[in-house]
């Protein structure tokens, strides 16, 4: 139970900055999720927190005090690890017990807090197991008992589910949230999984090349993306190049590959050069009340079940729109599309 | 944690472990070269000079350094030819085959002098080798095979000690390779003898050539195994090192000799590696 | 599994091509192997064993294939009447003693070797192996002079450090393989749940090192017990090991019979060391201790 502030961490491998100049806060109880692609510097941002890797510049504080040059046994950060590092020779009980013999709990107290924690995970049955007799979501469960039964003030998760099948993913993912939620942890969760971010997040860090692009809730970070990168992360979009022509206090309207759109966003700098970008679900047969109308052919039709993915030509512009259910058009028809102008979002243009 | 300099750790951590071996190698490196050099004569005029070098380069050193080339060269190269097929037959499943790769591997746990002894028993003048071959009617006198002047015994002995490690290493040489390179092979039409000859065999090589020289520096700078079995004249070097040591006292020559030996088999280990990436080029 | 089936009945008397390839290929050539390989490796020891039971009223010599009389006598003699006794005493005195100091020595460096990237890395490797590449005698040979020089001559103590040097490539090589192979994230997890360096040692890397620790504790042993150059020259003749008692009975002295003896006393108890450590580690364990050297 505690906050954590990050000022200016920098890290470097040799010339690669992994880590630059991130600014972050996590309020005390929060669930916050760092996402973005291999190599953003997400898991480094972690261990950097729990003290597994050597910073070349910035202060981390834990409430207020500045964690720098405290070790990392000596740090309350207890962390699940990707690979669960489950100790081999030891027993389910025993590995969850190691946090507790190592802050020197007397015995009667540890086998009570290891039976709870155990009873909690619902690995009671296991607790004589040794960790290669284990499933993977077995052992997932192992390593996240022995990380809280030393009740630390904050938990860190390090990919945990991304060696795990996709169903046992969407059930542990939400069995992780509701424990943090009950415990009131601290919690840094890292995943590269767009959908896992969404769903148990109280914010989410986007980052990208060592930076911290945009950390606000879920449903912001969907409808509101800062910039391309973000909105082409989270969800799918459709980005295209604009020029502005002329915008006012109620929005603008944008010279586009596609035609003219108006929008009821603004631009954000002054360059007229932008983007706009809608969510492939949010563009759909025209109908009146839409602002904007754009005219195509369809180029294919790919049904995926509870939706179809239909890709529709514009002038040259190959533009994506999802639907429910199945839809009877097939390459070659003529379309009419519709979009309503509060779901085109201007977004700084790619540098 | 912020970023600490771990130089000072790191030494102390080499330094028990590695430090140990660097300090007694080099106090002994240190020792020899001084030695050749004239001084540290214990028992004699302590004088800094080339005398000895010049002094060494005589006949009986030169016999020796034939003679344990001689012997080294046949040796590893001959246990390298039975090895490599041994290794390759060890690669499939056959009968027994358990039992059999425990019997071939008893000479590894053998020290050398046991070695030496048992096959000195066997193929001694009135040994049981002879024996059977003078039984089988082959030969009508007993072979001279120890203290020959060729070294026979010696080169029986060193390969047939020397055989289990060389099987071991082209074994797990051969283990290296990935399956799917024969097996790519195979499936491109290849049969047996051209997956060895263009697959198996080239890129063993180096491993091959590891195991080679490593033998071969063994046998070139031994001692024991020729005191017990080979011939009178000419000694190997390291005998004629130690004689001149401990018996003579003569402690420059033998530290000039030891110099010729290290040197020697470094310089052969080099050649021996260039002359099989030439060959194989 | 396949070379081992037995040709199915024909009707002719005579076994068929292929059937007859099958028996020689799959049954016959490898115990025609085996057999070889049994007398090439067994008839050298069968004769050291009867040459060791050799009746001293009955000498053993040509023509006679096999001694006429087996009798313990020279075992018997080469135990009350030549030192051997003290030179088993000593030979296993100095090779618990080595092996310890050489794991105590090697565990600091193979975690250091394993765990940190720093320049110069292979040529420490090099140093590391260079004790076993380098010839014996000559090492022997001038290890002593340094010896003389620091009073460690002719000293059990000498003796020890000696063994230790051999036996440290064998330990320093196993050790930090067995180092490398722990995952970092366990030792990063140990950390992580407040274990200081001392408890990572302790409660998690030691217990995972135990096979390597074992193995390389059985080479250095057996190394020991086998040394002879450097024993040979600076212990004699303050003290003997079993192998410089074996090199009396072959050098001016030769004693047949009493080198046979010695040889056995010198073999067994390495033979069964080795197979223990073989029946013990599932894998092929001495291929990979090799591959790792």
């Amino acid at each position: 139970m505690a906050t954590i502030t990050i000022k200016n961490l920098v890290k470097k491998y040799g010339d690669n900055t992994v880590v630059s100049n991130l600014n972050l806060s996590v309020n005390d109880g929060e669930f916050i999720t760092l996402l973005g692609p291999s190599g953003c510097g997400k898991t480094t941002t972690l261990r950097a927190i729990a003290g597994l890797v050597e910073i070349d510049d910035g202060e981390i504080y834990l409430d207020d005090r500045l964690i720098n040059d405290l070790p990392p046994h000596k740090r309350s950060t207890s962390m699940v690890f990707q690979s669960y590092a489950l100790f081999p020779h030891m027993s389910v009980r025993d590995n969850v017990a190691f946090g507790l013999r190592m802050q020197k709990v007397p015995k009667s107290e540890r086998d009570d807090r290891v039976k709870e924690a155990l009873q909690m995970m619902g690995l009671a049955e296991l607790a004589d197991r040794g960790p290669g007799q284990l499933s993977g979501g077995q052992q997932q469960r192992v390593a996240v008992a022995r990380a809280i039964v030393t009740h630390p003030v904050v938990l860190l998760f390090d990919e945990p589910l991304s060696n795990l099948d996709l169903k046992l993913r969407e059930r542990l993912r939400i069995d992780i949230r509701e424990l943090q939620r009950r415990l009131k942890i601290t919690a840094v969760y890292v995943t590269h999984d767009q959908a896992e971010a969404l769903v148990i997040s109280d914010r989410i860090a986007i980052m990208d090349k060592g930076e911290i692009i945009q950390c606000a809730d879920p449903v912001t970070i969907y409808s509101h993306p800062a910039n391309a990168f973000t909105a082409d992360f989270i969800g799918q979009a459709s980005i295209i190049k604009a020029r502005v022509i002329e915008s006012n206090e109620y929005g603008c309207t944008v010279e586009t590959p596609i035609g003219k759109l108006v929008s009821s966003d603004r631009p954000k700098g002054a360059s007229n050069s932008v983007m706009v970008c809608w969510r492939p679900e949010e563009i759909t047969l025209y109908q009146e009340e839409h602002h904007n109308r754009i005219e195509g052919k369809i180029e294919s039709n790919i049904f995926m079940g509870n939706l179809t993915d239909l890709f529709v030509d514009v002038n040259g512009t190959s533009l994506r729109v999802q639907m429910g259910g199945s839809v009877n058009l097939q390459p070659g028809n003529k379309i009419v599309l519709g979009l309503s102008k509060d779901k085109v979002r201007v977004i700084e243009a790619e540098v | 944690m912020t970023k600490k300099n771990h130089t000072l750790t790191l030494l102390l951590l080499l330094f028990p472990g590695v430090g140990y071996i660097a300090l007694m190698l080099a106090a002994a490196l240190v020792m020899t070269v001084l030695q050749s050099m004239g001084l540290f004569n214990f028992t004699g005029v302590s004088q800094f000079g080339f005398q000895e070098w010049v002094e060494v380069f005589n006949q009986q050193t030169w016999d020796a350094f034939a003679y344990s080339t001689k012997v080294a060269f046949a040796s590893s190269l001959l246990c390298m030819i039975l090895a490599y097929p041994l290794a390759l037959f060890l690669r499939r499943e056959f009968l027994a085959k358990k039992y059999f790769n425990a019997v071939i591997r008893m000479p590894l746990f053998m020290p050398a002098l046991v070695a030496a002894f048992l096959i000195l028993n066997v193929i001694a003048y009135h040994g049981i080798f002879n024996e059977f071959l003078i039984r089988l009617g082959i030969i009508r006198e007993p072979l001279r095979l120890t203290h020959d002047d060729w070294g026979l015994g010696v080169i029986g002995i060193q390969i047939w000690k020397n055989l289990p490690f060389q099987t071991l290493i082209v074994t797990s040489v051969l283990a290296s390779i990935q399956s799917d390179l024969e097996n790519a092979a195979k499936n491109l039409g290849a049969g047996p003898w051209q997956v060895f000859r263009d697959i198996l065999f080239p890129l063993s090589i180096p491993g091959i050539v590891t195991g080679v020289v490593l033998v071969f520096i063994g046998i070139f700078g031994d001692y024991a195994i020729n005191t017990v079995a080979g011939p009178n004249y000419p000694p190997s070097l390291a005998i004629r090192m130690y004689t001149n040591a401990n018996i003579f006292n003569d402690w420059g020559q033998a530290a000039c000799i030891a110099i010729i030996i290290i040197i020697s088999s470094m310089v052969y280990a080099w050649l021996i590696t260039r002359v099989a990436s030439f060959a194989t080029r | 599994m396949t070379a081992t089936t037995r040709p199915s009945v024909s009707k002719s008397p005579l076994l068929g091509k292929k059937q007859f390839l099958l028996l020689t290929r799959g049954t016959l050539f490898p115990l025609l192997m085996l057999f070889g390989a049994i007398v090439i490796i067994g008839l050298p020891l069968l004769m050291a064993v009867l040459w060791s039971l050799v009746d001293p009223d009955f000498p053993w010599s040509y023509p006679d294939v096999f001694p006429t009389r087996l009798s313990l006598y020279r075992w018997n003699f080469v135990f009350r009447f030549t030192g051997i006794t003290k030179a088993i005493i000593t030979s296993y005195t100095i090779a618990p003693l080595a092996t310890i100091m050489a794991f105590i020595l090697s565990l600091p460096s193979a975690y250091a070797i394993a765990n940190y990237n720093f320049p110069g890395k292979e040529i420490i490797r090099i140093i590391i192996l260079l004790p076993i590449i380098l010839p014996g005698m000559v090492v022997a040979l001038f290890l002593s002079r340094v010896f003389l020089f620091l009073d460690l001559s002719q000293s059990l103590f000498g003796l020890v450090l000696g063994h230790t040097l051999l036996g440290l490539p064998y330990m320093l090589r196993l050790l930090s393989t067995s180092f490398e192979a722990i995952p970092k994230e366990i030792g990063d997890a140990a950390s992580n749940l407040g274990a200081t360096n001392f408890y990572r040692l302790k409660d998690v890397f030691i217990p995972m090192l135990l096979p390597g620790i074992f193995a390389g504790s059985i080479f250095t042993f057996i190394t020991s017990l086998e040394e002879f150059n450097l024993t040979f020259v600076i212990g004699t003749p303050t003290y003997q090991t079993i192998p410089t008692v074996l090199f009396a009975f072959l050098g001016y002295h030769f004693v047949r019979t009493n080198a046979a003896v010695v040889s056995l006393i010198l073999m067994v108890p390495n033979v069964i060391l080795l197979f223990i450590a073989d029946r013990f580690l599932k894998t092929d364990f001495l291929t990979a201790a090799y591959g790792k050297l």
